[in-house]
């Protein structure tokens, strides 16, 4: 995961650049401090509280997996500062601390399983990795998915950068689902979409939506293997708009050719620019004041204008969803169009049972927000 | 100027003026802190009750979206509005959509819409056709909607795939003569089963009436929900002043549109002019749900009025003030101005010569006093004209005869002062010749100067090539015998070295041991003495072949403890043995040769870098005085190294800071003299001590001495005793002038057939700022 939190901390670098460029910020240049959270949940909690009380930043732009977020969250509360999270993720949560420039579920999950339901078939078997992302996102698409009369025929899980998932594969091959939701994180993916091919699976024969692969982490997967695979996201490099185009021309210059653009980069990206315009309107750096303006901010993004609610501080975002192409570039096969308002808690359940809901995850993990390994095994 | 204008105005003016002066400026400053601080206090509660309106109008329209939002929730939850639903699209997707609607589901349908106040309420089946609409057959061409109509189709297509309510942008479509927009949210059931989507039409007479509620906007002010259809900026309603979807449009392009940076997503407030081409003072922001603007505005002139009004006010108090000041000028200037008129009017007749002028006035103050004054005068004047006529003519006489007088004493120095001028012109021309002169003869000096000391680096070149050519014969002759011993011997070694026993040949290895470290100082007439010694020892204990081992080991430079080597005395390889450590110390001698004949090589090598040494920063450097002598004397070991003795007596003294390559100049100036004077025989002592604050430094030879008549001309440029050619007599004169440089001092003692001491007091701290005069 290291390679794309890299990307993301390239992108909030480059939008600190040309902020820098244009002459600043309140007259001054914004100095980014990257530290690395080193895929260590208790390094992601002392580094930000580090950066809080020591370095006295003004913001913190990071975080990669829910989990780290969940850890470093009570911080951000008990010191009252500000974090802008760029990632896609599972919603039920609303912090005054955060601003979630990421898809909440609605922009992500819930329309790619709809559409899914629409156009791939009615039964499902979703794969996920054991923390709190992929759980609390195969819980909304099963609750989806029940609703809508389709089927959920195969629920499993490995561990955060596992390597064996033969076992998942059989079960597939035996439950003969119509669409495998994906929600594996990581180098996981390698081996699964390596073994579902060995197995003689096609994407012809059961499509996978894939929601944690971007365009980003397709490059460290063989491409071969997913073409004409589904992934769902706000943003894609493919995305043909002015704006998109100078977006990806400056970050390639930036970055090399070789490097991509894809939506965890674009959120990192928007990210910095929000933030700039809340601490423009604030006329301070000082944290309070600029979260007190962060209501209603927006910004004209590679992937179309985004908005910050009011309400929840998510951001109103484009859903897209896409097809994986032999060049490692998505062809985009539905778009919401225009931005849709963010909902970070989905209605199939009410709010108590969602909280209570992760309550019995983190539990369950013994106080964590991932399944460490010392469980015996990923637990259904 | 102005002072000049007023005082050629009448008194009545010039009180004007004063009054003025006085009241204006106090005036001025007192209406603009009264203006400056009621239009910052006006202009803030103007912004702040506009910042009200606008926040109230923009919560109302953000909580009518929002409670569309939840009405149309509310309805598609309640069961019989689902089970209508339910029937409708069942029906629709088994019959033709030709069939005519049951009425009783249609006045269902009809009364969920009034009740929930919304304007045309539509059904989608899942498979995305509209099956249902309380308005059909009545305005809307449903067959557009159905086939053409983008934004309608996004809107179901949104709202069917991300199952959430969602609003389209405001678009026309037939049958409504105003922009339209529409809310869509998917219909479950209660098991969340998926039925369809609910269209509701927003209806706009709502919109319109939240939006023309003008409370707190004045006579002028309104709220307006922009959006951009078809390209163009058209409003949603009807506004306060034209009737519906006028285009909402700047008549000033350059500056950006409030109505742009809205629909960009932005919120902000300030200046434009909007359609009817006034300026208005504005607040906007975005809605996202309909991708619209609203601006909530009110023109400059009425939100600006009470500073307007403010500004008459004060201009009018302006003005008042201004007349009053003006009235009290005049009055004030008539109670002067009278009585001063009439001494004016006395007195310029008076002045034509009328002597007999007199004033006659009412005041008793000081104007009073000046007509009685002024009366007084007039006597006086009249009294005083008589003598004056007399006086005149006495002065008339004499001013004629001192007129001529300075006439001709004026002719006079006229004369002197054109001879004065030619003269001074001369002068000056003669200055100019002599100052082009004196540059030549500096150029030339520098030159010589330059020239001198080449001249004397030239006679030294001659001595150092033989100074330097003595060790590298010395080193060629090593060399060439290096290589011949080493040849003859080195491929007998190994061989050699197999043959002798353990004892022979740790002794051979003392012996070239001892060999390596000979005391070249030994003279050949003690090596005789030595070699005759040892030869005489050997023979006595019958040694075979005496003679020349013993030449051998004296020219190694082994004297003492022979008997060591008894084995090798009596060994069977005597001889070779002999013969080799002979040829392989003649190998380590000829090395110690080159050594030290390098050595005084590069000490003569590194005395003419000292001395040819330069600071090229062209400033002071410290810089050890002794050296700078001893560099010198090496240069000239040369020439001295034969019949003059040195006696050198130096005591310690730090480097000074100096012009250490001027300073060489000046010890070789004077040790090259020396030597002349005493024909290169001799003795030359010098000493270097330090007396209090300064380095004392002398010379003493032992030459023929200077004779007294020209020891006073010794320092002069150009004086030399020596013959034409050989001194160009600039020596000593350079050498005063880099002592003077350093804030030195030289002088001399002589006697002649004794000999001449030199001495030179430098001080040791001392910053000079003169720049070096060779450079």
């Amino acid at each position: 995961m290291a390679i794309s939190e890299k990307a993301v901390v390239n992108a909030t670098l480059m939008a600190i650049e040309e902020i820098n460029q244009k002459g600043g910020l309140l007259g001054k240049k914004i100095v980014p401090i990257v530290v690395d959270g080193k895929s260590d949940l208790d390094v992601f909690a002392k580094e930000a509280e580090r950066l809080i009380t020591q370095e006295k930043v003004s913001v913190i732009f990071g975080c990669w997996t829910s989990a780290s977020r969940k850890t470093v969250k009570p911080i951000f509360e008990k010191q009252n500062h500000l974090l802008f999270y760029p990632i896609q993720y599972e919603g039920l949560e609303s912090s005054p601390n955060i601003v979630y420039t990421g898809a909440a579920p609605n922009q992500q999950i819930i329309p790619a399983t709809k559409w899914a339901l629409d156009n791939l078939g009615k039964k499902f078997f979703i794969v996920g990795s054991d923390y709190v992302f992929p759980r609390v996102a195969s819980a909304i698409m099963s609750d989806l998915i029940k609703q809508l009369g389709g089927e959920v025929v195969g629920d499993e899980y490995v561990l955060l950068g596992a390597k064996e998932v033969k076992h998942i594969i059989d079960k597939i091959k035996i439950a003969k689902p119509d669409v495998i939701l994906n929600n594996i994180n990581g180098d996981t993916n390698i081996e699964f979409f390596r073994q579902l091919r060995l197995s003689g699976i096609s994407h012809q024969q059961i499509p996978t939506i894939s929601f944690s692969i971007a365009e980003d982490e397709l490059r460290s997967l063989e491409v071969s293997q997913m073409v004409g695979d589904y992934t769902a996201w706000n943003y894609f490099q493919s995305i043909d708009s002015e704006n998109n185009r100078a977006f990806v021309a400056n970050y390639k210059r930036k970055y090399g050719t070789q490097s991509v653009t894809d939506d965890p980069i674009e959120a990192g990206y928007i990210s910095v620019y929000l933030w700039s315009k809340a601490v423009q309107k604030a006329g301070t750096f000082d944290v309070t004041k600029v979260r007190k303006n962060l209501a209603n901010q927006s910004f004209i993004a590679p992937g179309g204008l985004v908005y910050i609610d009011e309400t929840n501080q998510h951001i109103w975002k484009t859903v897209r969803i896409g097809q994986f192409k032999a060049d490692g570039q998505v062809e985009i096969v539905w778009s919401s169009i225009k931005p849709v308002k963010p909902l970070p808690y989905p209605k199939s359940r009410k709010k108590e049972e969602w909280d209570k809901f992760l309550v019995t995850l983190y539990d369950r993990w013994n106080g964590n927000w991932a399944n460490s390994g010392e469980l015996n095994t990923p637990t259904k | 100027m102005i002072f000049k204008f007023i005082h050629s105005q009448p008194i009545s003016i010039q009180l004007l003026f004063m009054f003025l002066a006085i009241e204006f400026p106090a005036e001025i400053v007192l209406v603009y802190v009264s203006y400056y601080n009621a239009e910052n206090i006006l202009s803030k509660e103007l912004n702040d009750k506009l910042q009200t309106t606008y926040e109230r109008q923009s919560r109302q329209i953000t909580d009518y979206f929002d409670n569309q939002i939840n009405h149309i929730n509310i309805l598609v939850q309640i069961p019989d509005f689902i089970r209508l639903s339910r029937e409708t699209i069942q029906d629709r997707t088994i019959a033709s959509d030709q069939k005519p609607f049951d009425p009783i589901i249609k006045q269902s349908f009809i009364q969920y819409q009034e009740s929930f106040k919304l304007a045309n309420l539509m059904i989608v089946s899942s498979d995305r056709r509209i099956v249902f609409s309380t308005d059909f057959g009545m305005n809307i061409d449903f067959s557009q909607i159905n086939s053409e109509n983008d934004e309608i189709r996004q809107l179901i297509d949104r709202s069917s795939i991300m199952l959430q309510t969602e609003f389209s942008d405001f678009i026309f479509i037939k049958g409504r003569n105003y922009p339209t927009a529409f809310v869509a949210t998917p219909i479950q059931e209660e098991s969340g089963r998926f039925l369809g989507i609910l269209i509701a039409e927003i209806n706009n007479a709502s919109i319109t009436s939240i939006v023309n509620d003008y409370t707190g906007l004045g006579q002028t002010g309104e709220s307006i929900i922009l959006s951009q259809i078809e390209g163009k900026i058209v409003s949603t309603t009807s506004t306060r002043f034209r009737s519906l979807s006028e285009d909402e449009f700047s008549l000033d392009a350059s500056k950006p549109l409030p109505v742009d940076e809205a629909l960009q997503g932005r919120f902000g407030s300030g200046f434009y002019t909007d359609y009817r081409g006034r300026e208005v003072f504005a607040y906007w922001n975005y809605i996202p749900a309909l991708r619209s603007a609203l601006i909530v505005k009110v023109d400059k002139s009425e939100a600006f009025a009470s500073i307007q009004n403010l500004r008459y006010i004060l201009l009018l108090i302006v003005l008042a003030t201004l007349g009053i000041v003006v009235l009290a000028a005049f009055s004030a200037a008539n109670l002067f101005s009278d009585p001063i008129q009439k001494l004016t009017l006395a007195a310029r007749r008076l002045s034509e010569g009328n002597l007999d002028e007199r004033i006659i006035l009412p005041q008793r103050n000081e104007i009073g006093l000046l007509k009685d004054t002024f009366n007084q005068m007039a006597e006086n004047l009249q009294k005083s004209q008589k003598e004056l006529q007399n006086y005149n003519i006495i002065l008339e006489q004499k001013v004629k005869e001192r007129t001529h007088e300075l006439q001709k004493a004026y002719n006079e120095i006229t004369l002197i002062n054109q001879e004065v001028v030619l003269q001074k012109n001369n002068l000056e021309s003669a200055n100019v010749q002599l100052n082009n002169t004196l540059e030549e003869l500096q150029s030339t000096q520098s030159h010589l100067v330059e020239s001198e000391k080449m001249a004397m680096l030239g006679q030294l070149v001659a001595g150092i090539a033989h100074e330097i050519n003595t060790p590298m014969g010395a080193i060629r002759s090593s060399v060439s015998n290096i290589i011949i011993n080493l040849d003859s011997i080195i491929h007998q070694l190994p061989e050699f070295f197999s043959r002798l026993n353990a004892t022979e040949k740790e002794l051979f290895l003392q012996l070239m041991e001892i060999a390596s470290q000979k005391d070249m100082s030994i003279s050949a007439r003690e090596e005789r003495k030595y070699r005759r010694e040892l030869q005489n020892q050997l023979e006595e204990t019958g040694i075979s072949n005496a003679m020349d081992i013993a030449e051998k080991l004296v020219e190694m430079g082994i004297y003492e403890n022979m008997e060591n080597y008894n084995a090798l005395y009596v060994s069977s390889l005597q001889k070779e043995i002999f013969h080799k450590a002979h040829t392989l110390s003649g190998i380590i001698r000829s090395a110690n040769t080159i050594n030290l004949a390098s050595d005084k090589a590069s000490k003569i090598v590194f005395a003419l870098k000292n001395y040819a040494r330069k600071s090229y920063s062209g400033e002071m450097e410290e810089h050890s005085i002794t050296q700078g002598i001893d560099t010198v004397l090496t240069i000239y070991h040369n020439m001295m190294k034969h019949s003059v003795e040195i006696f050198k007596d130096f005591e310690f003294v730090e480097p000074i800071l100096c012009y250490s390559d001027e300073l060489n100049q000046v010890w070789t100036n004077i040790i090259h003299n020396a030597l002349q004077a005493m024909e290169y025989k001799g003795v030359i002592e010098i000493s270097v001590k330090k007396v209090e604050e300064k380095v004392l430094i002398s010379f003493k030879d032992s030459g023929k001495g200077i004779p007294q008549q020209i020891q006073g001309e010794i320092f002069k440029p150009f004086f030399t005793t020596k013959p034409m050619g050989e001194g160009s007599g600039l020596g000593l004169d350079i050498v005063k002038k880099i002592i003077d440089k350093h804030q030195g001092k030289i002088y001399f003692k002589s006697e002649v057939s004794i000999g001449t001491t030199f001495f030179i007091e430098l001080p040791i701290v001392s910053q000079m700022n003169t720049t070096p005069i060779m450079s």
